[in-house]
Order: C-alpha cells, then sequence, then structure tokens
C-alpha cells in the first residue's frame, strides 16, 4: 500500500473514527489525538506487514485498544472516572444549528449514563452505522452476541433518552 | 419495538451527524500523517529486517527451485557474517564487489514502490560520496576508485531522477517534492564536505584533486537537475487550487517547524556535550536564526492566506535546517578532517527559481526581521 493508497483510507474514515472515539470518551482533543494514532500505528502496521483484509475494522480495532491503553495509563478505573474528571466538551461542527447541538448533548449524556460494556456496540451500530457482521469483525465476536448487546443496550437507553 | 428501534437509529443518526472533524482540523492531521508517513514509510528498515525481507523475497522469488532455495538459504546463513564485514568495504577492498554487486542489488530489490526506488537510489548515491570521502581522507582515492565511483553515483543519480519523474507524472507532487528535495540537501552537504576536506589539507593529495574534476562535477550535475526539477514541482503545487496550495503549506509548516526544533536540540546538545566548538556553534546558530527567520516570514505570509509564497518560504526554512543538520553531523565525524570555517560558509542551496520572492503573491513583510538576508560568515 503506498502513501496515496492510505491517503484515501484516512480521508475516507478520519471523521467516522474521531466520531467513534469522540463518543466513546467524550473529549474531543483527546479523541483528535487517538484518532491521529490511530491512522500512523495503521499505517506502520501495512509498511511491516502489507495489506489489510478489512481496513475499516482494523482501524477501529486500533482506536479501542489505543482508547483502553489510554485509559489504562491514566489508571482511571472506567471511562465514566475519565469523564468525571475531564467532563465532556460539547463538539458540534460551527455551522450546525443549537438543535442538533443540544441533540449532540444529548446523545453524549446519555452515552456517559450507559454501562460501558454497552456503549461501545451503540456507538458503532448507530454512531457509527456499523451493520451488525462489521462490528462482530471489529469485536470479534458472533454476529447474535452484538445483536444481543444491541438489544439490552436499547433498553437501558429508553431510561435516558426521550423516544 | 421494530418502530421504537428506528426511532433510536434515527435521532442517533442526527445527533451524531453533527459531530465531526472541522475542515482545518481534518487538514492539519492529514498533514502531520502524510509528515509522519514521509517520515515511517518501510524505505527504512532495520538491518536484521533488512535480511528476512531480503530471503523472504528471493524465497518467494525462487520457491518453485528446491535447490535455488537452499542454495540461498546457506548463502543467506553463511554470507551474513561477510556481508557485514563487506558493509564498510571501499573501492580496492576484497569485499567491496561482493557489496555493490549482491548487497547492494538485494537491497534494490526492497524497494517496490517508486518513493521506495527513488530513496533507494538517493542512498546509494549518497553512499559512494561517503566512500569517496574516506578515501579522500586515507589519501587513497586513485583513478580506479575514482572511475568506479564516479560511474555509480551516476547511475544511481539518473535513476533516482527518473523514479522522481514518475512521481511526477502520478501527481504525486509531495513527495516528488520532499523526495528531490531531501536528495539535492544532501548532495550539497556532500560537496561543502569534499570542498572543506580540500581546504583543510595543504598540500591536497592529487587523488583529492581528481574529484574536483570528476565526481564533483557530476554531483554539481545533479544538484542543478535537482533544482530544476524543484522549480518544475514547486511551480505546479503552487499553481493548484487554492485549499490545495494550503493544505501543502500546511504540510509544510508543521515539517519545517520539527527539522528546526530538532536541530536546536541537537545544537543545545552538542553544546551541553561539549562536542562542538565555540566558533562552530555560533556560525551554526547563525544559520539556524536565518533558517528560522525563513519559517517566521512564511507564517506571515501564511498568515494572510498567500499560501504559494509561504509553502516557498517553509521549504526553504526546512531544507536550510536540514543541511545545518547534516553538517552538524558530518563535523562530528573526525576521521574526515574538515574545515568547519568552509564547511559553514558555502552558499545555501537555493535556485532563483525557488526563490518565493521570485514567483508568487509575496509582498514585503511588516513583521521585524532580525536578520533579513542570509548572514556571510566571517
Amino acid at each position: 500500500m503506498n502513501n496515496s493508497d492510505f491517503i484515501a483510507i484516512y480521508d475516507r474514515y478520519s471523521d467516522k473514527i474521531f466520531r467513534h472515539l469522540y463518543f466513546r470518551i467524550r473529549d474531543r482533543e483527546l479523541a483528535l489525538d487517538l484518532m491521529q494514532e490511530t491512522f500512523m500505528k495503521t499505517f506502520v502496521y501495512t509498511q511491516e506487514k502489507g495489506s489489510i483484509e478489512s481496513i475499516q475494522a482494523f482501524l477501529y480495532r486500533v482506536a479501542n485498544n489505543l482508547m483502553f491503553d489510554h485509559f489504562k495509563k491514566k489508571k482511571t478505573d472506567s471511562l465514566e472516572k475519565m469523564q468525571e474528571e475531564t467532563g465532556f466538551t460539547p463538539s458540534i461542527d460551527p455551522s450546525e444549528k443549537v438543535k442538533a447541538k443540544i441533540d449532540a448533548d444529548t446523545l453524549l449524556d446519555m452515552m456517559g449514563k450507559i454501562p460501558e460494556e454497552y456503549q461501545g456496540v451503540i456507538v458503532m451500530r448507530y454512531v457509527d452505522e456499523l451493520s451488525i457482521t462489521e462490528i462482530a469483525d471489529v469485536l470479534g465476536e458472533t454476529e447474535n452476541a452484538v445483536s444481543v448487546k444491541i438489544h439490552r443496550a436499547i433498553h437501558k437507553i429508553r431510561k435516558f433518552f426521550p423516544l | 419495538m421494530k418502530d421504537t428501534n428506528q426511532d433510536v437509529l434515527k435521532k442517533f443518526k442526527k445527533a451524531a451527524s453533527s459531530v465531526k472533524l472541522t475542515k482545518e482540523e481534518k487538514n492539519h492531521h492529514r498533514n502531520q500523517l502524510l509528515h509522519f508517513m514521509a517520515q515511517n514509510g518501510a524505505n527504512k528498515p532495520s538491518a536484521l529486517r533488512t535480511w528476512w525481507l531480503s530471503f523472504s523475497h528471493f524465497a518467494y522469488t525462487f520457491k518453485g527451485s528446491r535447490t535455488v532455495y537452499a542454495s540461498l538459504l546457506i548463502v543467506v546463513i553463511l554470507g551474513s557474517g561477510v556481508s557485514f564485514a563487506a558493509k564498510d568495504s571501499l573501492p580496492g577492498d576484497a569485499l567491496y564487489p561482493f557489496k555493490v554487486k549482491v548487497l547492494e542489488k538485494v537491497e534494490g530489490t526492497l524497494a517496490v514502490s517508486t518513493e521506495q526506488k527513488a530513496e533507494f537510489h538517493h542512498s546509494l548515491a549518497e553512499r559512494r560520496l561517503e566512500e569517496a570521502e574516506v578515501l579522500v581522507a586515507n589519501n587513497t582515492f586513485n583513478t580506479e576508485a575514482k572511475n568506479e565511483l564516479a560511474a555509480s553515483f551516476e547511475e544511481h543519480a539518473q535513476a533516482f531522477t527518473q523514479e522522481v519523474n514518475g512521481l511526477k507524472q502520478k501527481n504525486d507532487l509531495k513527495a516528488a517534492e520532499v523526495i528531490n528535495s531531501n536528495f539535492a540537501i544532501s548532495l550539497n552537504v556532500h560537496s561543502k564536505i569534499l570542498a572543506s576536506m580540500n581546504a583543510n589539507n595543504e598540500q591536497p593529495p592529487i587523488a583529492a584533486k581528481a574529484i574536483d574534476r570528476t565526481l564533483e562535477s557530476n554531483v554539481a550535475a545533479t544538484v542543478k537537475t535537482l533544482l530544476k526539477v524543484e522549480s518544475e514541482v514547486n511551480t505546479q503545487i503552487t499553481a493548484q487550487p487554492k485549499p490545495e496550495v494550503q493544505s501543502s503549506a500546511d504540510a509544510k509548516m508543521v515539517a519545517a517547524q520539527e527539522t528546526l526544533n530538532e536541530v536546536a536540540r541537537i545544537i543545545a546538545a552538542m553544546k551541553e556535550s561539549v562536542q562542538l566548538s565555540v566558533e562552530f556553534q555560533t556560525k551554526a546558530s547563525l544559520e539556524l536564526q536565518v533558517a528560522q527567520n525563513l519559517f517566521n516570514r512564511g507564517k506571515v505570509q501564511f498568515e494572510r492566506k498567500m499560501y504559494g509564497g509561504a509553502f516557498l518560504l517553509f521549504q526553504r526554512a526546512q531544507k536550510q535546517a536540514l543541511e545545518i543538520k547534516l553538517l552538524l553531523q558530518a563535523n562530528q565525524d573526525k576521521n574526515l578532517h574538515l574545515d568547519s570555517e568552509t564547511l559553514l560558509s558555502a552558499p545555501p542551496l537555493t535556485s532563483p527559481e525557488t526563490s518565493p520572492e521570485a514567483t508568487v503573491e509575496l509582498e514585503p513583510t511588516t513583521v521585524p526581521i532580525q536578520i533579513q538576508t542570509r548572514i556571510q560568515l566571517p
């Protein structure tokens, strides 16, 4: 894979990876840093190992690993604790309307309230818009297990999200 | 339940779509990634990895032939010690033909992309000059070695130019610019080193004089070609649509800043460890200041959205800083007996065509600049 190919991958997936990280950690600057690192690590991997079968799944895996490594380094007990320390910075494109901001804030708020094990699948399914198969590929779980998690997560969400 | 889930999906989509990278963020991180890729491509494999990759490559190439495979395995295993010894061999040494005809050919097979091939030829052309420098220092640069090195240098320099032209044809201008520029800087530094070595010898050996007529003229001709290519690439880059030029300027700004910081760190480290004479340190610091001023002017242009001029100024700043870095490193090699005064007094590597003042959208800067023009060092 040459540099031009890899930049095309960045152009295609950077928004998705950033959004995924942002909704998981709710810190824009940190999400930007980890997004950058995700692409750098993936590039190094492509240089050493050659092509990657599913680049999208690979990027999500790297992003998730970096996120967990980061929290491990920080010695935080959980993502929730990290949120308490940093707060969350509403991150809205300046061109978006106030309504969208409120929705995004609500979504972020809700994400902080559901258990960590459900956050990942919810973000991948509804924010990243990955299929069940793609999520299963990222997590290394069966499609059935992913479906069950999503189903349970939606039950939790109902408590916090106006439906 | 299905309807409820669909509602959730819609609300999520709507809320999530409002969160994205701003255009500036996306461009900035893209440029940082480009810089990282340029610095960390697979063209700089470790020695161990080089051997493993070369073995893997040949194993794959000859996978149908068990005899060749087995023979190759033996050669690789038995030859590893020889190759280690051959690595530093020079023209005239028994192992030099093995180094050039076997090891370097194997090394060449690892370069797959156009960029890697260009960098491969850069490294070998530069290696020929380094060998010449050692031979001059040892006063053993005879006619045979001179001819051999000059021919090999020319071969790799021409191959390099072909690869860079390939990048230009593919419209990979950023890669062409970086690779071409790095080679030009490297050659200019070696020219200075050779000039310094001659200046440092009260009675230059006959062999050293021979360099002036052959290898140095080849180097000078190649530098001229590279500067012409650089000028062409710069014209292409700065003629692109404004967002593209901005992106190029942003990338160059990041790269130049990193290089300036790196050189400042090197100078500080050498100062601390007393590896640098006060005289050389002062000259290097002044040269770095000139580079920094070019960078500052570039930033002014960038802030005024004059991205073409900014790109060229950042390019000049980075080139100058890189040159200082290479000269500092060369100065540490006591075996070369370099004359530090000559080393830092030669003119910088800038073609008139690449001067931002001579090309696009430059206006007189109002920012106070300590050093407006290049300082003539004593």
